[in-house]
């Protein structure tokens, strides 16, 4: 029998759709006497298909929904789903149903799109639940409809499967409140009327126990780990009206607005994930909003067909963590200001979309990234998987800019007017173990493979700003490890699995290429130093990622890797004088990188004391990092060359350019292969000081904190900002704008108080022994046989403890 | 007081060819030159270091150790000031605004990979070989450079590119320093501590260089071989002694008036890299290695390569023997010259050494 | 968005008054007009109280050792600094090692700047900026206005092997550093590319 119902409100989990709410007592007292209608309602239902058309000749296509199936978990075609539902009217003269589910299964066999219906799918969908939902509605003043609704559900699963593997959220817990919510038709524009939903109040809570690639419940050691989620909104709207970007379809614009007021106390509005211990986004705040968010039924996209069309026209907003913390601990706050728009770029246009597709479009291909080593890995990548296999492909495009800005201990740093853009495809898919890449992984143990294809990324910054917007631009990314401006080509093909080095935890594999690219080590206004035409392809086994009680620990199985560079370029990005060229290559076993929360301890800088009293008594400062700040720690282990994966540096520089048969022209210069000079640091590797054992590395402590420094003065006169004083006073500040400080030869305590805030970054790097096993001359003309200059170079017992401030120059 | 010029020009590091040589090599580095590097220019630069003794801030010392005298008690060597700065410095006491440029921006110090077959006209030790090569201003065609000796001069007066102050009266305090040292001996008994300064006046080190390069399993010697062009010109060296704060009664200053120095050590060309290198017991080892004899493989020959004992070309291999001509006439070279030596008042007039060729030079340290 | 103009016309207005500033150097007339960059103030310690080698294993098992490792305050150890050795032969009798032995102290330094910067015509390098055409980029590292050492020390020796801990290892001193105290310094190292693109 295959009947055509709208099942929206198990489907669609929106605010305008009756809710599942929580059957109680209290609900029940308003409701006028015992009249009403009760339902019981067992059912064993199965749909053949459902589909969902905007095609209106020129546009759109189907969206279908097949073999549906509702029933008992346990057999959802044979044993029977039961709910009950109590429809009355309560004291105010609203419409009141208040339901209970036990256990019921929602499956659908495939989801398609357009010319790939039949053929391709993305795959089965199971939504196990239970619970309980209330659903108020009521009439609003002056006009609409007002709906309070609650839900409670809980023991849920949601399983994603396809050619046999499962991805599966375990025992989810949901718990809705809409509270006050307007239903209006009305009008929206001059020519424009919408469904309008006005939210007074929204919170949600949620949690998932576990996650894994099981159709099973997820064993310990087997899964992510936990996930919760708390949300609280208030004077959010929803806006919908029919029509999409092309023809028919669907039209949105959206205010919602965090609740601020919960993070008084406690976590408030919260995002967490557990495994041994928690990494928690606490006391979040902010606001966004959508406009022109349209969702279609698109067609023929070059490489994956017909698709679902999502597209916004702006999304902008906030979004602050008040406290972002690691095993209990606090690394600071964390806001981003950011705004989603349409944009153009060296003459093409970004738009923010995303678009589906079932199946996976690169299934079988061969690749051809114009790197031969790299494209074996993601050749065979996809030929575990066919034309005709289950998955999601995915194309999404992006053009954002932003600020982000973190706090510690009260004090902040920008990272200022961030613009990003790109596009690229994805495919998601789930496989069997036997499928994987690395053949020393368990083949009964199911992952996710993430395949991405020609992704091109740009993003740039403009600089940092240390204590406020109005603060200096400065520089200081190339310590934090960044690049502030960079372009590149992504093609990657990655595999994650659940369960980390101890228990629960991530797994992954991978193999990376990032090619045609341009990163810039330092710019200042529009000239700086750049990596031009680099080329990373980086690989990595056996990467697990687990949180506990020291923090969020990544163990990096191995790891290999060559970064090319084919002009070091100062000036211009892609035309600036070049230095050379250089080759790095990576090759580490047993890695370990542990990120946490909390900075460097305080110290006496420039003199000695043990507090600030005793600092300043010696002539020194006292840093005071607070207790916020981020420590990562690494353990670098570099091993001796194993066939072509070695720990190498190289620069070469004097290389014939071949001007490709266009004299005039420099653009397409190349250089020649095999000529040039190089100068090779080979085979560099580290060991514990007395013999080859290697268990101890490099160990570096990084620390990154934001404090008040004392900044001094370099010479006598006028500084950048016409302020003026003498060689040695100390800057103080006196306001927030980047000219807002004066030169004070000795400060008193209260002015001393007002130091400038600046980025502080601590470091102590330990190696016992690192070795180079020679630093060779390689002429064009003897390529096979390498010149020793050095025979061999051996550093013992390193300490190194460095603390920097790092502020604008003035 | 060789080995303190070594440490600052190390420092800098770079050397480069004899004048005689000027010409030849001239148009072979400019063809070098061509090839990517890295550049460095010191701007408006100034440097100091001034122990206690010698008016610096309150325990500031500067020592060189790691000496014992003859009963085995340390002596050290204490940097009572080091500076290096424009000209015009009185002997290091008046530093205020006296900067210098290290290089210029057409004219770099330089660290480069070259390509050892547009060395040296592709024979020799460089054939097929890369080479490191940390270089100083390099000189140039003397319708473009200055004089490399003379304290203020115009262009079009010789082959340096460093320019003293005010060249061409362009206002501008140009490429040459002064720089000096203030040395206190320091003995376990301090009676017999002593006093010792050398100066230099508007030098420059032009045309100096540093060129490394390796070897493999096919070469005679693995050693790391180098070849060094150490030129060092200043308009006055001036060494005096003084109390020990350096500046107080000093005795007779000794000068050296226009001072030339242009020290080769090694030739590429001919086979014979500088080496150093470290024995088996921990002993330091020095070498220029010695010329290749005749009938060795890597010396051109027409037959049987060997040279008449009598020296003379008529009964030699004409190959062999052009090519041991071609060492004596043009193998590299040190000059050393200085127009005037003084003493106090008194002036002994010019002094030179043309054309030492060193053939072959061992050094090895030892314990006592 | 609008600090930006205001820092702008500051600037501009400034650059017009510094023709007629004699006293304003050169370095001054640079900063400017420059924007962006860093300046760097800390310090650096090298194995305060030694490094991370600390055991006194003897991994050959031939007897006792003559050099161990181990914290500067504890007597019994015979070494505490960093380490450095390089070998510069390969041929028999002559694989020594070139080293730079025991480096502990600290270095602490005030405003070391890191920033691009594009040769104009109003910079002054003697006319070489109108030589070396515009758009000239350069990566200026200005020199911090002191280095400060304190008990900084190393010592430079030629080593029969390159660990303390190796069979056969004998040791000579060439000479040692010690320095204690601030060096003073002004200027910028400008490093940029040579020759033709």
């Amino acid at each position: 029998m295959n009947k055509n119902y709208v099942l929206s409100a198990l489907l669609l989990s929106g605010f305008a759709q009756a809710e599942l709410v929580g059957l109680n007592e209290s609900s029940l007292e308003d409701v006028s006497g015992q009249t009403g209608i009760g339902i019981n309602f067992d059912k064993i239902i199965s749909i053949g298909s459902f589909t969902y058309s905007d095609d209106d000749g020129p546009s759109g296509g189907d969206l279908q929904f097949k073999d549906i199936n509702i029933g008992n978990p346990a057999d959802v075609t044979g044993t029977m789903a039961h709910s009950q539902h109590l429809i009355d009217v309560d004291a105010t003269g609203g419409l009141f149903i208040d339901s209970l589910f036990e256990a019921t299964r929602l499956q659908i066999g495939g989801i398609s799109v357009g010319s790939h219906i039949g053929s391709r799918s993305f795959g089965q969908f199971i939504f196990d639940f239970e619970g309980t939902n209330l659903l108020q509605i009521g009439g609003a003043t002056p006009s609409g409809f007002l709906i309070n609704s609650t839900t409670s559900l809980k023991n849920a699963d949601f399983i994603w499967s396809t050619n046999g593997a499962s991805f599966h959220l375990d025992n989810l817990t949901i718990d809705r409140n809409l509270t006050d919510a307007v239903f209006e038709e009305k009008s929206i524009g001059p020519t424009q009327t919408a469904l309008v939903i006005d939210i007074t109040k929204y919170s949600s809570s949620t949690t998932v126990d576990g996650v894994c690639f099981s159709s099973a419940d997820c064993g310990v050691g087997e899964s992510f780990g936990s996930f919760s989620r708390e949300i609280n909104l208030i004077n959010s709207q929803i806006q919908m009206h029919g029509g999409g970007r092309e023809g028919e379809g669907l039209t949105m614009n959206m205010y919602f607005e965090f609740d601020e007021s919960v993070n008084a106390t406690g976590d408030g509005n919260v995002s967490s994930y557990t495994d041994e211990a928690t990494i928690k986004l606490a006391k979040q705040s902010g606001n966004v909003t959508v406009t022109g968010f349209t969702f279609d039924i698109g067609r023929s996209e070059a490489l994956i067909g017909d698709h679902v069309a999502l597209q916004f026209d702006q999304v902008i907003g906030s979004y602050k963590v008040g406290s972002l913390e690691i095993a209990g601990a606090s690394m600071g706050a964390f806001e981003m200001q950011f705004d989603f728009s349409d944009a153009t770029h060296d003459t093409v246009l970004y738009q923010n979309k995303l678009l589906l597709a079932p199946g996976i479009a690169f299934a079988g291909e061969a690749f051809n990234t114009g790197n031969t080593n790299f494209d074996a890995f993601m050749t065979n990548f996809y030929s575990k998987v066919t034309s005709t296999s289950d998955g999601i492909s995915l194309f999404n495009e992006w053009n954002m800019t932003a600020d982000f800005i973190y706090t510690d201990d009260g004090n902040s740093l920008r990272v200022d007017n961030y613009l990003t853009y790109g596009n690229g495809y994805t495919t998601l898919d789930v496989r069997t173990g036997d499928l994987s890449i690395d053949s020393s992984n368990s083949t009964t143990e199911s992952f996710l493979a993430v395949g991405v294809r020609d992704y091109k990324v740009n993003y740039k910054i403009d600089g940092l700003r240390v204590g406020s917007e109005n603060s200096q631009l400065q520089n200081g990314y190339e310590l934090l490890g960044f690049s502030p401006e960079a372009e590149f080509t992504m093609n990657a093909a990655i595999e994650i699995r659940a369960g980390g080095a101890v228990g629960n935890g991530i797994t992954f594999d991978g193999d990376v290429l990032l090619s045609e690219a341009n990163f810039a080590l330092t710019k200042s206004n529009n000239v700086g130093v750049y990596l031009d035409d680099a080329s990373y392809e980086f690989h990595f086994r056996d990467v697990t990622l687990d949180v506990d009680n020291q923090g969020i620990k990544l163990v990096l199985g191995e790891l290999w890797s060559e970064f090319t560079v084919d002009d070091v370029r100062f000036g211009d990005k892609n035309s600036g004088s070049s230095l050379g060229g250089l080759i790095v290559k990576r090759y580490q076993t047993g890695s370990e990188v542990l990120i946490n929360a909390g900075g460097a301890t305080s110290k006496c800088m420039d003199g000695t004391g043990a507090d600030a009293a005793a600092c300043g008594t010696d002539g020194g400062y006292w840093l005071d990092t607070g207790t916020e700040g981020i420590t990562i720690a690494s353990k670098q282990i570099l091993q001796k060359r194993v066939g072509s994966k070695e720990n190498s540096a190289t620069w070469i520089t004097g290389r014939t350019v071949n001007d490709n048969g266009t004299p005039g022209i420099t653009a397409d210069d190349y250089y020649e292969a095999n000529t040039g000079n190089q100068l090779k640091v080979d085979n560099i590797y580290t060991s514990d000081g007395y013999d080859d054992t290697n268990t101890h590395g490099i160990q570096t402590t990084f620390s990154v904190d934001v404090a008040k420094t004392r900044v001094l003065k370099k010479t006598t006169g006028v500084d950048v900002n016409g302020i003026t004083g003498n060689k040695g006073d100390e800057l103080i500040s006196t306001g927030t704008g980047v000219a807002d400080y004066v030169y004070v030869a000795t400060p008193d305590a209260a002015q001393q108080a007002n130091r400038p805030t600046s980025l502080v970054i601590s470091s102590n790097t330990q190696i016992k022994e690192l070795n180079a096993e020679s630093i060779q001359l390689i002429h064009a003309n003897a390529l096979a046989t390498p010149t020793t200059l050095i025979h061999g170079v051996k550093l013992q017992n390193l300490n190194l403890s460095s603390t920097l401030s790092v502020t604008p120059i003035r | 007081m060789l080995q303190r010029i070594f440490l600052t020009t190390a420092l800098f590091s770079a050397f480069s060819m004899s004048q005689a040589e000027l010409a030849d090599l001239t148009e072979s580095e400019l063809s070098d030159v061509s090839g990517e590097g890295i550049a460095l220019v010191f701007e408006d630069f100034q440097i100091e270091m001034k122990g206690e003794v010698m008016g610096g801030d309150t325990g500031n010392y500067f020592k060189i150790t790691g000496i014992k005298d003859s009963s085995a008690n340390d002596v050290s060597v204490s940097i009572g000031q080091y500076y290096l700065s424009g000209t015009g410095s009185n002997l290091g006491t008046a530093l205020d605004g006296k900067l210098v440029n290290l290089g210029r921006l057409n004219n770099p110090i330089t660290i480069d990979v070259l390509d050892g077959n547009s060395l040296s006209g592709g024979t020799g030790s460089w054939t097929d070989k890369s080479v490191l090569a940390i270089a100083m201003p390099t000189q140039v065609a003397a319708a473009n450079g200055y004089d490399c000796t003379a304290a203020s001069s115009n262009v079009g007066s010789g082959t340096c590119s460093s320019r003293p102050d005010n060249a061409d009266g362009n206002g501008f305090h140009g490429e040459r320093f002064d720089m000096g040292y203030r040395i206190n001996r320091e003995f376990t008994d301090s009676t017999k501590d002593v006093n010792l300064n050398f100066h230099a006046q508007s030098a420059n080190m032009d045309g100096s260089y540093l060129r490394l390069w390796g070897s493999d399993s096919s070469d005679s010697s693995q050693a790391m071989k180098m070849e060094i062009q150490m030129n060092f010109y200043a308009n006055k060296l001036v060494f005096d002694s003084c109390e020990l704060n350096g500046v107080t009664a000093c005795g007779e200053q000794v000068g050296f008036e226009n001072f030339s120095m242009e020290l080769a050590l090694g030739d590429a060309k001919y086979y014979q890299p500088m080496t150093i290198d470290v024995t088996d017991t921990g002993f330091l080892h020095i070498m220029v290695q010695p010329l290749p004899a005749p009938g060795d493989a890597r010396v051109p020959k027409a037959s049987t390569g060997t040279i008449a004992a009598d020296g003379l070309e008529a009964g030699s291999d004409g190959t062999s023997w052009n090519w041991y001509k071609d060492y004596y006439t043009n193998g590299r070279k040190t000059n050393i010259s200085v127009s005037n030596l003084t003493v106090g008042s008194e002036s002994f007039g010019s002094s030179s050494l043309q054309g030492l060729q060193i053939q072959y030079l061992e050094v090895t340290s030892h314990e006592i | 968005m609008k600090f930006k103009y205001c820092v702008l016309v500051i600037m501009l207005s400034l650059v017009a008054q510094l023709h007629a500033l004699e006293l304003m150097n050169d370095e001054g007339l640079e900063k400017v007009t420059g924007q962006n960059g860093v300046s760097l103030s800390g310090e650096l310690s090298f194995n305060e109280d030694g490094g991370p080698l600390t055991d006194t294993i003897d991994p050959d098992g031939v007897g006792s050792l003559t050099s161990t490792w181990g914290a500067c305050s504890d007597a019994q150890a015979s070494r505490c600094g960093a380490r450095l050795s390089v070998k510069l032969n390969k041929d028999t009798g002559s694989q020594g090692w070139y080293v730079l032995d025991e480096m502990k102290g600290k270095i602490s330094f005030e405003g070391l700047t890191i920033k691009s910067r594009e040769i104009t015509a109003t910079d002054t390098f003697g006319g070489d900026e109108n030589d070396i055409g515009s758009g000239m980029t350069v990566l200026e590292i200005g020199l911090p206005d002191k280095i400060k050492y304190e008990n900084f020390s190393y010592n430079v020796a030629t080593s029969s092997t390159a660990r303390p801990t190796d069979v056969g290892f004998t040791q000579q001193v060439r000479y040692g550093v010690d320095f204690n105290g601030s060096v003073n310094m002004q200027g910028n190292m400008l490093v940029f590319p040579t020759g033709n693109p």
